[in-house]
């Protein structure tokens, strides 16, 4: 277990860096800033037929179709309406076919963080068999945790359900 | 040989022909000049023929005259033989440095590209002879060869033109039937070598002409004069930028804004806009647009190399050649119709004794055919030989537990179980009469490009493999249509006819109002959304504008609630949604910069998204 630790310490020491932080709910998120592409606001997304709840669509980005992720849905949160704050980020996704552009819903964008080794954590055990692997660490900034979630790992998990307690569990112990 | 012996003769007159005495005796001096102008005359050189024929008949003239006119002659025949000599040395030179690399980089280039392309018909030609004696095409053969004998020993590649000497001996003395595999295996070598020189030629210090300038500079990349070398992906960009073009004038076009000026004046401007729009994309798209000849080629030389490795004696046959298809779509069918014709001939067909037995002709025919279809392109390779041995199959598929032993799927299913992946090892290949080598790689392939394979067998009577492409084109001619709050394309080339819906022409099947009256047929009737993601069947009051659409022979007619107009569709690939399964073929950018989803028919007729556990990865063998 101490190796575990250990290792993924080590693994976090390089995870240090800047991150875009994204609200979802009462929860703050961080993606990797060189992951990020761009920012666009809301626009009209076209639903898919017969893909997941979580796929909100697709979206014309300068020519482009890209695919738009709700990460509400994907996290299982209850769906809210769409706000002015709400926003696409639009990331750069590799998998085995290559690199894609996706895009992600999210409540709110809030800022761009320079994130210390010392201030990073290893993901919590959710146990019970819940697979964590798509948080890359938490950040404790100040008195609020920040969840910094590795997109690929979150496309390719269907295991995220049960996330949306993360928080609430965290900060006490934070 | 010849030359080296005129050239030899020539020094050493030119040498001599100073130290003669304008007095002495002509005897030797006119056998000389004889000798050397039959030499001139037997290495072809005309011109120094007839100038050697003039120095001799001069001084001939001058030997009668005065000493004057005899040194005349003589100076005369001095600067004759210099120039001879001169031009012999030149010449020479020029030789040499082709024999070793400074052939004119345009020549070399010019002669590289037409004979790599006269190769293929060369191979065209062999192939087609070998299967039937034809006095026209053996003529052409013979007639290639020659010119490549000449070309190539003329950029000193002389080894070519001996090899091709030799096989002139080949195709005359025992014709080009029996003499098949000397001409193939040299045309491979042939090729090789061109190929050599090519890259060769690329690495040299010979700079690229750039785009845009003369075509004689541009022959000088390798391509014969007349075409230019672009870069794929540049080509891609700009059929891109076209497509980006095109959404872009039809928005302007659509724009109510300029509409309500009612200007005679802009409406005239747009219209010009819009024709030179479609010029424009017409023109970009031709550019990718390559012929599959090529490739159809290299499959009946393929068809003929492994029939002659496995002793089968086949017939090729290949109709449609010239259809033209997008080059990518063209590089990625090649190797699963290798895959293919390699399978039709070594499992497909029988060897000739086992075809007599069963009262076929030895020789079997393999038929590789491409065509148009309702917009979509169709590649089918059928073979007479067997056909598919479907007990076989279903036991395999048993025994891999693809199949519970009390099921028995139908004969379609069974077919289609040949490209599954454990259908794929050389063991099963024997047992269930040969089929399956690597044909899920095949499906794979073919679903990669959006397209779809099937397999029809006749037992006994063989076995056609049908490929069905979608539209390469980038851009289609599309249906606007609205069902719910989302808009949707159809590919207008599919839809037979649209109407508005009257109860009367609705016929209820088993209690439900499915069938349409079209014609003296009933036609299947469903909502869009209904049949796309199991929305539950319009009312009769909703989505009253109806579509029929056929699809590779199957109607259906379709309810959507508005019918928003025809235009020109930029296919956006979506691959990243698995769309062909949520029986989509693409997204298109729509002029109000929103995305509509393109519909795939193959898909929508078949019924296949109606089932929503086709979302889930397991392969479902029911």
């Amino acid at each position: 277990m101490e190796d575990t630790n250990a290792n993924r310490s080590a693994a976090l020491q390089s995870g240090a860096g800047k991150y875009l932080t994204f609200g979802l709910g009462e929860e703050e998120y961080g993606l990797e800033i060189l992951k990020v592409r761009e920012i666009i606001g809301l626009m009209d997304i076209t639903k898919v037929p017969r893909t997941p709840e979580y796929i909100r669509g697709v979206i014309n980005l300068r020519g482009k179709i890209i695919p738009v992720l709700d990460l509400r849905r994907k996290f299982a949160m209850p769906p809210v309406d769409d706000t002015d704050e709400s926003c696409i980020i639009v990331v750069d996704v590799t998998d085995e076919n290559g690199t894609t552009l996706m895009g992600l819903l999210v409540d709110t964008v809030c800022e761009v963080l320079r994130i210390a080794a010392e201030h990073l954590e290893p993901a919590p055990s959710f146990g019970r068999g819940i697979d964590s692997g798509f948080i890359q660490g938490m950040a404790k900034v100040g008195e609020r945790v920040k969840i910094l979630l590795d997109i690929e790992h979150v496309l390719s998990t269907s295991d995220v359900v049960a996330i949306h307690h993360l928080a609430e569990r965290e900060e006490p112990a934070a | 040989m010849s030359a080296g012996a005129y050239e030899e003769r020539l020094a050493r007159l030119c040498a001599e022909v100073v130290l003669l005495e304008p007095e002495g005796a002509l005897g030797p001096l006119r056998g000389e000049l004889d000798a050397l102008a039959d030499l001139a005359g037997a290495r072809g050189d005309e011109h120094a023929r007839a100038a050697l024929a003039d120095a001799l008949n001069e001084l001939e003239q001058a030997g009668t005259g005065d000493a004057a006119s005899r040194a005349r002659a003589f100076a005369a025949l001095g600067t004759t033989l210099a120039r001879l000599e001169d031009a012999a040395l030149r010449g020479g030179e020029a030789l040499d440095a082709c024999a070793t690399e400074a052939a004119d980089p345009e020549v070399l280039a010019h002669y590289l590209a037409h004979h790599t392309e006269e190769l293929a018909r060369m191979e065209e030609l062999v192939v087609a002879l070998e299967a039937e004696d034809d006095p026209e095409r053996a003529r052409e053969l013979g007639g290639m060869l020659h010119t490549l004998k000449g070309d190539s020993a003329l950029v000193g590649f002389d080894d070519v033109a001996e090899r091709c000497h030799a096989l002139e001996d080949q195709l005359a003395q025992r014709g080009a039937h029996a003499a098949a595999d000397e001409l193939l295996g040299a045309i491979d070598a042939f090729r090789q070598r061109l190929a050599a020189a090519r890259t060769g030629a690329h690495a040299g210090p010979v700079p690229r002409a750039p785009v845009g300038e003369s075509a004689g500079r541009a022959g000088a990349t390798g391509r014969a004069p007349g075409t230019v070398r672009v870069e794929a992906t540049r080509l891609d960009l700009l059929v891109d930028r076209v497509g980006e073009l095109v959404i872009a004038e039809s928005m302007i076009g659509q724009c109510a804004e300029l509409r309500a000026l009612g200007s005679p004046q802009v409406s005239a401007r747009l219209a010009q806009l819009e024709k030179i729009t479609r010029e424009l994309q017409g023109l970009a798209m031709s550019l990718r647009m390559v012929p599959l000849r090529a490739t159809f080629q290299r499959m009946a030389r393929l068809a003929r190399d492994v029939a002659r490795h496995l002793d089968k004696e086949v017939e090729f046959v290949v109709t449609g050649a010239e259809t033209e298809l997008d080059k990518t779509v063209v590089d990625a069918i090649a190797d699963p119709l290798v895959h293919l014709v390699r399978n039709a001939v070594d499992h497909g067909v029988d060897l000739p004794d086992e075809r007599r037995r069963r009262g076929k002709s030895a020789q079997a025919r393999i038929e590789l055919r491409a065509f148009q279809r309702a917009g979509r392109l169709c590649i089918e390779l059928e073979d007479d030989g067997a056909g598919l041995d479907e007990e076989a199959i279903l036991a395999h598929a048993r025994r891999r537990g693809l199949v519970a032993a009390d099921v028995r799927p139908e004969s379609a299913a069974v077919r289609a179980m040949i490209f599954q992946p454990g259908f794929s090892t050389a063991r099963v290949v024997t047992e269930v009469s040969g089929r399956g080598i690597g044909l899920d790689v095949v499906q794979r392939a073919i679903q990669a490009l959006r397209g779809r394979i099937e397999v029809r067998s006749n037992a006994g009577h063989g076995t056609t493999f049908a490929l069905s492409l979608p539209p390469t084109l980038a851009i289609i001619d599309g249906m606007l249509v609205r069902a719910g709050r989302q808009r949707f394309v159809l590919p207008t080339l599919s839809i037979l006819h649209m109407l508005r819906l009257d109860p009367g022409q609705m016929h209820s099947v088993l209690g439900q109002r499915r069938m349409l009256g079209f014609g003296d047929a009933l036609v299947p009737l469903h909502g869009l959304l209904e049949r796309l993601e199991g929305a539950p069947p319009p009312s009769d009051e909703e989505a009253r504008h109806v579509l029929v659409v056929e699809h590779e022979g199957t109607r259906l007619a379709l309810r959507v609630d508005e019918i928003l107009g025809q235009q020109q569709i930029v296919v956006k690939p979506m691959t990243s949604l698995h769309v062909a399964r949520a029986g989509l073929a693409g997204g298109a950018v729509l002029p109000d910069g929103t995305v509509g989803l393109i519909l795939d028919l193959g898909t929508l007729v078949s019924g296949a998204p109606s089932h929503v556990s086709a979302m889930t990865h397991e392969p479902v063998p029911s």
